[in-house]
């Protein structure tokens, strides 16, 4: 088996890559669900965690993982990040000495399409594909070629999961369209059956969200397209974006349901993951929790697509994924 | 959020001990366990300090759930506290619960007793159709198996403000893994006693939180232990 599970944290994103008795965290927000699953899933040692990128919605869970005595991480990579004054980062910095004081955690402090390059997680590769080192040495706070700004987002890690060389799935962290250029300007493959949408699906800072959607899809080329989102914050995905990703041609799962798609919640249809879904228990998860395997072309099991789609059609009042494609 | 657990499934129990010094209360939730067929009995008389005799009646009264009223001082049911009663049930494995009109009041002394108390519900919100759920989450925490939310996981805790007051230390305190964005008071009691003269505004501690917990008064803190001093933060 070699999946990985991409979970309703509400905003923020969290998954967990399963192989062969291997397993990998990327990315987790504040609260309990990581550890509460890892534990109830009976994993007692996470072999690789990986930061995408230094926001609160991201680093949280990873600070739980390091300083957990029921759970030992063995190697973490992120990148530092010199812009971050916040109180999240001063922790996460003081999670790294506790772990360097236990001596069972390796911390390396560089995510780069060079360093590592490429780490195997059981059966599954993972490919950094961004940032360069160039790009991760000139750091937020700095600017790229073109002299634009470069933000923490900016230097988001671009994460490929393949599987005997099948193109999985890409992780796009926070990327705005600074990360995503330097990515291409490497020629680095992006391709992939299925992407988590970068930044939750909220609107890009400086170029306009249809260039945006349209320049990542032309270089992933995916049949899904994810929006790791909450409900109840920034309103995510927007709109536009949405829109624009349907007209290309590509399907869409939203972790939670968002505001634009149905005022109300709805208490689980039945259709929902196994897994723990942050917005289960108040009727806000749209897919939920969702599982890709990584075994089959990075798709979502058949049956569970199904039923999440029937959800959609007899319960949601205006999904903006069921826009026609040719619709203005 | 209670994590997998389906509450819709829960079954009220039939019969509930209440331990209430006060006779208008106490009536009163009697009869509100009676309109929603649950049979209430009570336990009635003088304990002073003998907590152990009071467990005892309770245990032989022998009702599926308990629900104990924190203070129990003034009309002299007993000397101790509600908590000191939850405690020594839960030693002998029979579930119970605190109510209580004292939440804030008491906010930090049941913050200290909160680690062995799964549910203290302030009178106001308390709600006999929640009873089951009530009940099931302390039977899963007798039984080692709690709810998301009372399961504790070691966190960082950072000091952000100390005020000496009469004496005494008082710990501002943001629970990282929690909400490391809004601050509360860490009683000094709950951290071990060897670190608190050493404690300083930006260091951390480490201890054993349920950081799944909804509100603040849910929160607990175990094994508050070991120390990260500001200094000694690695240099990322
Ligand atoms: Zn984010």
């Amino acid at each position: 088996m070699s999946d990985i599970v991409l979970f309703d944290v509400a905003h923020g994103n969290c998954s967990l890559v399963r192989s062969q008795g291997s397993y990998s965290v990327i990315d987790a927000p504040l609260g309990a669900m990581l550890l509460n699953t890892l534990e109830d899933m009976g994993i007692s040692c996470v072999d690789v965690a990986f930061i995408s990128h230094a926001d609160k919605d991201h680093i949280a869970g990873i600070i739980g993982l390091l300083t957990s005595t029921t759970i030992q991480l063995k190697k973490l990579y992120l990148n530092p990040d010199s812009q971050k004054k916040t109180g999240i980062w001063r922790a996460l910095l003081a999670a790294v000495s506790v772990a360097e004081r236990e001596g069972n955690c390796e911390v390396v402090s560089t995510l780069t399409t060079t360093t590592p390059g490429t780490v195997t997680v059981g059966d599954v590769a993972v490919h950094v594909e961004a940032p360069s080192t160039s790009f991760a040495l000139a750091g937020s706070g700095g600017t790229d070629a073109q002299g634009r700004h470069i933000t923490s987002n900016s230097i988001s890690a671009l994460l490929r999961l393949k599987h005997a060389d099948r193109p999985g799935l890409l992780l796009a962290g926070d990327i705005d369209e600074v990360g995503l250029d330097d990515a291409l300007r490497h020629d680095r493959d992006l391709t992939a059956q299925t992407l988590v949408f970068p930044h939750h699906g909220g609107l890009p800072t400086s170029s306009d969200a249809g260039a945006f959607v349209e320049r990542i899809l032309g270089a992933v080329n995916p049949s899904l397209v994810i929006f790791s989102n909450g409900r109840e914050k920034h309103d995510n995905p927007q709109p536009e974006i949405v829109s624009q990703v349907v007209r290309i041609g590509c399907k869409v799962a939203c972790t939670q349901l968002a505001k634009s798609c149905s005022k109300s919640p709805i208490l689980d249809g039945g259709h929902l993951e196994p897994h723990r879904a942050h917005g289960r228990p108040t009727g806000v998860s749209c897919a939920g929790s969702i599982t890709i395997d990584l075994a089959d072309h990075g798709r979502r099991p058949a049956a569970i697509e199904r039923a999440h789609q029937k959800f959609i059609n007899d319960a949601v009042e205006t999904p903006m994924c069921r826009v026609a494609p040719n619709d203005e | 959020m209670l994590g997998t657990i389906n509450f819709s499934d829960v079954e009220q129990p039939q019969s509930v001990t209440i331990v209430d010094d006060d006779p208008d209360d106490r009536e009163d939730l009697m009869d509100q366990l009676r309109d929603h067929k649950i049979e209430p009995r009570a336990v009635d008389g003088r304990y002073g300090q003998d907590i152990d005799r009071l467990v005892a009646d309770v245990l032989a009264i022998n009702s599926p759930f308990v629900i104990c009223d924190h203070r129990l001082q003034a009309k002299n049911l007993a000397s101790f506290n509600g908590s000191k009663v939850i405690k020594a049930l839960g030693s002998s494995k029979h579930p119970a619960m605190l109510l209580t009109m004292y939440q804030k009041t008491h906010r930090l002394e049941l913050r200290e007793a909160r680690a062995e108390v799964p549910v203290i519900v302030g009178r106001h919100d308390f709600q006999i159709s929640q009873l089951g759920v009530y009940a099931e989450i302390c039977r899963r925490e007798l039984a080692n198996d709690p709810v998301d939310e009372r399961r504790a996981h070691r966190t960082l805790i950072c000091i952000r403000e100390i005020e000496r007051a009469h004496g005494t230390k008082e710990f501002y305190v943001t629970v990282t893994n929690w909400r490391p964005d809004e601050a509360i008071i860490l009683p000094a009691a709950c951290i071990a006693s060897d670190l608190v003269p050493q404690l300083e505004v930006g260091d951390y501690l480490l201890g054993d939180v349920n950081v799944g917990a909804a509100e603040e008064d849910d929160l607990f803190f175990k094994n508050v232990n070991e120390i990260v001093k500001a200094d000694e933060k690695s240099g990322l």
